[in-house]
């Protein structure tokens, strides 16, 4: 029936009472244009993708879901109302997007998870920006007790870490130059390590807070250098939906980035 | 400038103010009542309708060469082509993959010239030709890839905005691939229309972050020259691509891409030599010059360090004659001085916890009160069902004193809308009602709506358009890119379903006169982001108006009202009695006096226009 009412109105159009007006479709600067079918039209509006577009939005599904298991902690342990709300909105935005994502894969029947992403870590399929209320520390292992003043440190220097200016981007399948400890290493950059989810979890109040901020700064900021890694990729984001979303990522980060320095500078 | 005190006293800014003793409770705004737009039957082009004094004129579907029935808001059968290929592709055949893709025909933005009106496109732009009492006709068709296709016109030259990765120089068919390519076009290209028989692109210019959107500046007083403010909102492209681009935060880039417009300048005469002049840092702090300003600095670790600001806007909206502009920039809304277009200075900037995204702005007619929106989600989310917050994805009105932004207060579509209707604030222009401040709004698929915001503390509704959802079971991105005001009429390019058009009908918020005050403006170019002053013949339609608004607010003296009434009643059928209008317009000035606010100049306005009569 869908389909019926879609061919009869495009017909509808087609037969409007003016003789039809021309298509053009103009050469590059200072060539002259081309008139071209309404089939031709259509054809040029059609793009592909590529398997960097489908590993890109696997693993951005993994990124998003850590977000929301950072908000989930966030209503147990966080004290400031502000950061409260600013969580709420984080996870549902990325709840949306990662609806958004799954969709886009199974619209174009790709799986949603990366099979070369092991670890057990995969939270992207199942959860949803509602269904956190467990202990999250166990889908980590636990590292006992952290040391908050030493788990800062580690931030910082994370984040220097992924400094800008023309460093390299590590793939996922490189693992971070220097680290002993297995759960110091984040499944993906721009990701919470275990040990510092573990570290997230075990704190409270106004230290929380902080903790949450700095560590969802540095989690934005892998969503920022994801979507640098995926244009420099052969033939990605031809597709206009997904090069939508690649502005919007950028764009709405970057704005949240801004407002959670506003908060943790307000501490 | 300090963040805590240019906060909007809104929900979110309490409860950063006042930490813990405030009741969750007693920050929570207000919630939206379900209305007569909140459950409509879904469908493309026969989903029900809701009308609040507006009306539906014409409903022009897409032309041809701009539909596409086999895959566009047809995600089933989308689905199952692309699961056939995957199966295949499973059994080791050879596979042919659908290549199609949902918004790949998107309506977006709207420009206007000599009763013309010109539809942006992902793939391309469309021009109508607009008879007030008749239908829109098609007058040509531009194929040429690339979104998101916001549209602007000067004369016979017509500008576009590219964006996409896809974009090529030559609006081909073959993609541009890989992270160089000399053949991608990201950027602005303007096209020479001065012959529907014959379109040219004369030019493209490339741009570090291609093009989101762009306003057009002309410049002061040289009419041969025009100005661009370019918006670039995605990721920098790379130097061996164009060469004038590099990435990176300021403190170790100083070249950066990030943290400025682009300003292009386009000789009139010579179109083709169209360049960057400037890049200036509009960001940058006013006193150290850092390039990054609108960040001051936090105290803790991480803000200090790698930080990813404002760095970019999303839409500029300039007001030539006052000299000024708003910018709605990713996580500020600015103010600039553009009295030297090619260096536009920072001299306000606005923060509120509330904005998600600053996205477009629109000054009121007298310059001193700016909409700016905050497109929550990027358009393609639902963010008006009931759970969504009043405060967020909304329009955040703010006044200008003395060049300063103050935020005054919050306007959302102000119904429920469903799951499957991607809705948040996006783009709008003022109705030409003297007195009043009207903005239309497109709100996605949240439908059309008219805010009056004359009180830039209390703004309301007044009229709406809606439809329901394309899919009522899955959200397929569509609705109202923009909604525009034209020579009488409302203009709306809706993303799958065409161009609408919309009349504005009497109601008790909006009387005859005032309608037909509005419907007598008309103007040969319209681009909605560069503002011109609205001015309004003397008429008894714009008296009458004044009057109607006076007599709404009770601000003028029944014996007064009356004897204005009957004296532009007389005016009307061209009988004034000199004499008596001269002592009428003597009397309002003095009462003028007495009057407060939009009141006051009410009535000056009104005893103005008499004056003049007689």
């Amino acid at each position: 029936m869908l389909r019926f009412l879609l061919v009869l109105t495009a017909v509808l159009a087609a037969g409007a009472p003016s003789e039809a007006a021309p298509i053009f479709q103009p050469g590059a600067p200072g060539e002259p244009s081309r008139e071209i079918s309404p089939e031709a039209a259509v054809t040029l509006s059609r793009s592909g993708f590529v398997e960097a577009d489908v590993v890109f939005m696997q693993h951005m599904i993994v990124h998003h879901a850590q977000a929301v298991e950072m908000v989930a902690l966030l209503e147990t342990r966080g004290a400031h109302p502000g950061v409260r709300r600013l969580g709420e909105r984080i996870a549902s935005n990325q709840a949306t997007e990662m609806d958004m994502m799954r969709a886009w894969l199974e619209e174009r029947a790709q799986p949603l998870d990366d099979p070369h992403l092991s670890h057990g870590h995969h939270h992207g399929g199942a959860h949803s920006a509602h269904d956190h209320h467990g202990d999250h520390t166990t889908h980590h292992g636990h590292s006992g007790h952290h040391d908050h003043s030493g788990h800062r440190d580690h931030h910082a220097g994370h984040s220097t870490h992924g400094g800008a200016g023309g460093h390299a981007h590590h793939g996922h399948q490189t693992p971070p130059p220097v680290a002993a400890d297995p759960g110091d290493i984040p499944i993906m950059p721009g990701m919470l390590s275990p040990n510092q989810m573990a570290g997230l979890a075990a704190a409270d109040g106004a230290e929380f807070d902080r903790l949450f901020l700095e560590g969802m700064i540095v989690h934005h900021q892998g969503a920022l250098d994801m979507v640098d890694d995926l244009v420099a990729q052969p033939g990605s984001a031809q597709d206009p939906q997904l090069s939508d979303f690649l502005s919007h990522v950028v764009s709405d980060q970057s704005a949240e980035i801004l407002r959670m320095q506003s908060l943790l500078s307000e501490m | 400038m300090t963040l805590r005190s240019s906060m909007l006293s809104s929900a979110a800014a309490l409860s950063i103010l006042f930490t813990a003793g405030v009741s969750a409770q007693a920050q929570q705004p207000r919630a939206f009542e379900p209305d007569a737009r909140t459950a409509l039957a879904g469908g493309l082009h026969d989903a029900e309708q809701a009308a609040w004094n507006l009306q539906l004129e014409h409903a022009i579907t897409p032309p041809p060469g701009f539909f596409d029935p086999d895959a566009l808001f047809n995600p089933r059968a989308f689905r199952a082509a692309m699961e056939a290929a995957a199966a295949a592709e499973a059994n080791g055949e050879q596979a042919v993959r659908p290549a199609f893709s949902p918004l790949a025909l998107s309506n977006t933005d709207l420009a206007f010239i000599g009763g013309k009106v010109i539809v942006g496109n992902y793939n391309g732009f469309n021009i109508y030709d607009a008879n007030v009492d008749g239908a829109p006709e098609l007058a040509l068709s531009v194929v040429c890839p690339g979104g998101q296709g916001d549209v602007s016109i000067h004369g016979d030259l017509l500008f576009v905005s590219v964006e996409q990765n896809r974009g090529r120089l030559d609006c081909g068919t073959l993609g541009a691939e890989g992270d160089v390519n000399p053949e991608r076009f990201r950027g602005i290209r303007i096209f020479d229309i001065s012959d529907f028989s014959a379109p040219r692109q004369v030019a493209a210019v490339q741009t570090c972050r291609g093009s989101h959107t762009h306003t057009l500046l002309p410049h002061p007083s040289d009419p041969d020259v025009l100005y661009i403010y370019n918006s670039g909102t995605s990721f920098v492209r790379e130097t061996d691509e164009l060469d004038i681009c590099s990435s990176g935060q300021p403190d170790e880039n100083p070249e950066t891409a990030l943290y400025s417009i682009d300003v292009i300048k386009v000789p009139l005469s010579a179109p083709q030599e169209a360049a960057i002049v400037n890049r200036p840092r509009i960001f940058a702090d006013r006193d150290t010059g850092e390039i990054a300003g609108l960040w001051q600095g936090g105290r803790f670790g991480i803000a200090t360090q790698r930080t990813s600001q404002t760095n970019h806007c999303h839409d500029i909206t300039v007001y030539p004659e006052l000299g000024i502009a708003a910018g709605a920039c990713s996580g500020n809304g600015i103010l600039l001085d553009i009295s030297d277009p090619e260096n536009p200075q920072r001299i306000s900037d606005l923060f509120d916890p509330d904005m998600a995204y600053w996205h477009s702005a629109t000054f009121n007619n007298t310059g001193d009160v700016v909409v700016f929106t905050d497109e929550w989600g990027g358009g393609t989310a639902a963010r008006c069902r009931a759970e969504d917050p009043v405060t967020w994805g909304a329009n955040l009105i703010a006044t200008v004193e003395d060049g300063a932004l103050t935020g005054q207060s919050f306007f959302k579509l102000p119904t429920i809308q469903g799951d499957a209707e991607n809705c948040v604030a996006h783009n709008g222009s003022l109705i030409p009602v003297p007195g009043r401040d009207i903005m239309v709004q497109s709100w996605y698929q949240g439908g059309i709506t008219l805010m009056d915001f004359t009180d830039p503390s209390n703004p309301f509704e007044i009229a709406y358009f809606d439809r329901g959802p394309v899919d009522p079971e899955s959200l397929v991105v569509a609705g109202y890119w923009s909604a525009y005001w034209y020579n009488g009429r409302i203009y709306g390019a809706e993303i799958a379903r065409g161009l609408d058009v919309l009349r504005l009908l009497p109601s008790e918020h909006l009387s005859p006169s005032e309608i037909a005050a509005a419907e007598r403006v008309i103007e040969d170019q319209v681009n909605p982001q560069t503002q011109t002053r609205i001015v309004w013949e003397d008429h008894p339609d714009v008296a009458r108006s004044y009057l109607d608004q006076l007599a709404r607010s009770e601000a003028l003296a029944d014996d007064l009202a009356g004897r204005a009434r009957a004296a532009v009643d007389q005016w009307a059928q061209g009988r004034v009695n000199g004499r008596a209008m001269t002592r009428l317009a003597r009397d309002l000035a003095s009462a003028a006096d007495s009057a407060e606010g939009r009141d006051q100049s009410r009535i000056t306005a009104l005893s103005e226009l008499l004056g003049r009569a007689g």
